[in-house]
């Protein structure tokens, strides 16, 4: 039984936004950048 | 953007290791795999001025490979991506909500310094969604430090784990 999330962001769509903390702890947000070219990587640790 | 559970302190050395002058946030709750649609990464969003997504790529998106630098500087650069649409974020099945709320359940628990209790509900969520690695993984990383904190990440252990569905 596989709960579908009903979100998959494609090409064209605009990026939903988000509010995250800095590695210091300060929120930073995508709208933060709106106007600038943004390139945004997910990773990690593992 | 860290997906890491275990938050800036485990994310922090590798961004100083890679003398990184970008913004880096840490998802440690994994809120954006619900919302982006995506169970493994490293993946990468070119977004434009608008806030529109330009380019993406779910999977293999490692900043570290000189195909992947060469798009990010093409960007940044102004060029304007004909990038077609990534097949995997095609596909209709996103990640399962419910494992995302249970492994963000776990992760108070974990924080709580209740360890096993954690452990229990993500579980829970890697078997209702067994290709969620963020999830997987992040179970792989607090059980086994030895093979993530130790010196490289160990991928072929990872890949062993991944052959016997642990």
């Amino acid at each position: 039984m596989t709960v579908k999330a009903s979100n998959t962001v494609k090409v064209g769509d605009t990026a939903p936004d988000f509010t995250l903390p800095s590695l210091d702890g300060d929120p930073v947000s995508l709208s933060d950048y709106r106007g600038k070219r943004v390139a945004l990587f997910m990773w990690a640790s593992w | 953007m860290a997906m890491d559970a275990q938050g800036a302190a485990k994310a922090r050395p590798y961004v100083e290791l890679a003398h990184g002058t970008f913004q880096t946030v840490v998802d440690a709750e994994n809120v954006l795999g619900g919302m982006y649609g995506f169970r493994a990464i490293p993946n990468g969003y070119l977004i434009d001025e608008n806030g529109v997504v330009q380019y993406e790529k779910l999977g293999g998106f490692d900043i570290r490979k000189p195909e992947t630098a060469a798009i990010v500087n093409r960007w940044a650069e102004g060029e304007d991506l004909a990038a077609p649409q990534d097949p995997k974020a095609e596909a209709k099945d996103g990640p399962s909500a419910e494992a995302i709320a249970l492994f963000q359940k776990g992760l108070e628990l974990y924080k709580a310094d209740s360890v096993d209790e954690a452990m229990v509900l993500w579980r829970q969520g890697f078997a209702l969604d067994p290709d969620n690695y963020i999830i997987r993984k992040q179970i792989w990383a607090v059980e086994n430090p030895d093979r993530f904190y130790a010196g490289d990440v160990d991928y072929e252990w990872q890949r062993e784990q991944t052959a016997k569905g642990q």
